[in-house]
């Protein structure tokens, strides 16, 4: 099974998985570590830790907040475990697209594509390019 | 042809959509919204929130059923979305036999509304409409994504 481990600084962890459940409804296999809960980055890596290396069989995905965060440094050493692929800069999108496609079974795979799609949905909206894509045209002009 | 008509109060909405329309495979997604298709920044966030590669138009639920009933329509896969049971109901008869397979995936709370799952509040007219569309359509069926296991709709109606 592969199981999605949400980490981050100060309550994003949470935040992100409610934010997940209020779209999706239910979010299995997802759980989330914020350091305003779990006090320090150890705390978390002792608790990953313990699960991670006694469920060899499962998959385990962490994504963290940001990049060289102490969370991220610090969990990193999970990456000791072959089971264990770690992600930065989690985004509400990344998570979605995980649940939503959990049948997809390379996860190698899978992981490319959310890291993909992510960047290719973080986007500059101001009244100049809304105007330029209304007069663009919104509709295919001939569906059939 | 009409591959799926889908009950979405958000309509078109990210990863739901693509999901949708990776599991749908339609060659066009036809929004039938009489307030969308009046609206230039609501159709830009609908072509916003559309996947690649697939054709979209956003009409009124008129409009969308009169594109429904040109012969050209019978060579297309198309995924159709509305956003209310009222709608549905309005497109399926309108389009006579077209569209065969319905799913309700979220309809919005509301007053003297009943919720039957997380995303779906039926009220009285609800359930009467959703009778009469059972009646229609040869597959009725209860579902946010199209991962999770249907919910035949019978038992609450």
């Amino acid at each position: 099974m592969r199981k999605i481990i949400l980490a981050s600084h100060g309550s994003l962890a949470e935040g992100m998985l409610s934010a997940g459940k209020m779209i999706l409804q239910d979010c299995p296999q997802v759980s989330a570590y914020g350091l305003d809960t779990y006090g320090s980055p150890t705390d978390i890596y002792e608790i990953l830790n313990t699960e991670i290396s006694t469920h060899t069989d499962d998959t385990y995905i962490i994504l963290c907040d940001i990049n060289g965060g102490s969370v991220h440094n610090q969990l990193l050493h999970l990456c000791v475990y072959e089971h264990v692929q770690l992600v930065t800069g989690m985004t509400l999108s990344m998570l979605l697209e995980l649940v939503l496609d959990h049948e997809r079974t390379d996860t190698a795979e899978l992981l490319e594509k959310i890291i993909q799609s992510a960047g290719q949905n973080m986007l500059i909206f101001n009244r100049e390019r809304v105007q330029a894509e209304l007069e663009k045209g919104i509709e295919d002009d001939k569906l059939w | 042809m009409v591959e799926l008509l889908r009950v979405d109060d958000r309509l078109l909405h990210g990863q739901v959509a693509v999901t949708w329309v990776g599991a749908v495979a339609p060659d066009a997604i036809l929004i039938a919204n009489d307030e969308a298709a009046t609206n230039e920044m609501s159709k830009l966030a609908l072509k916003m929130a559309k996947p690649a590669g697939v054709k979209l138009a956003i009409k009124t639920v008129d409009d969308g059923a009169a594109l429904l009933n040109n012969p050209n329509a019978q060579k297309t896969k198309i995924f159709v979305i509305v956003r209310t049971i009222q709608d549905a109901l309005k497109i399926v008869k309108a389009t006579a036999n077209q569209i065969h397979r319905v799913n309700i995936g979220g309809v919005k709370n509301k007053e003297g509304g009943k919720m039957i799952a997380a995303a779906v509040c039926l009220d009285d007219q609800d359930l009467k409409d959703l009778k009469e569309l059972k009646t229609l359509v040869t597959d009725l069926e209860l579902r946010m994504v199209p991962s999770e296991s249907r919910t035949n709709i019978d038992k609450f109606l």
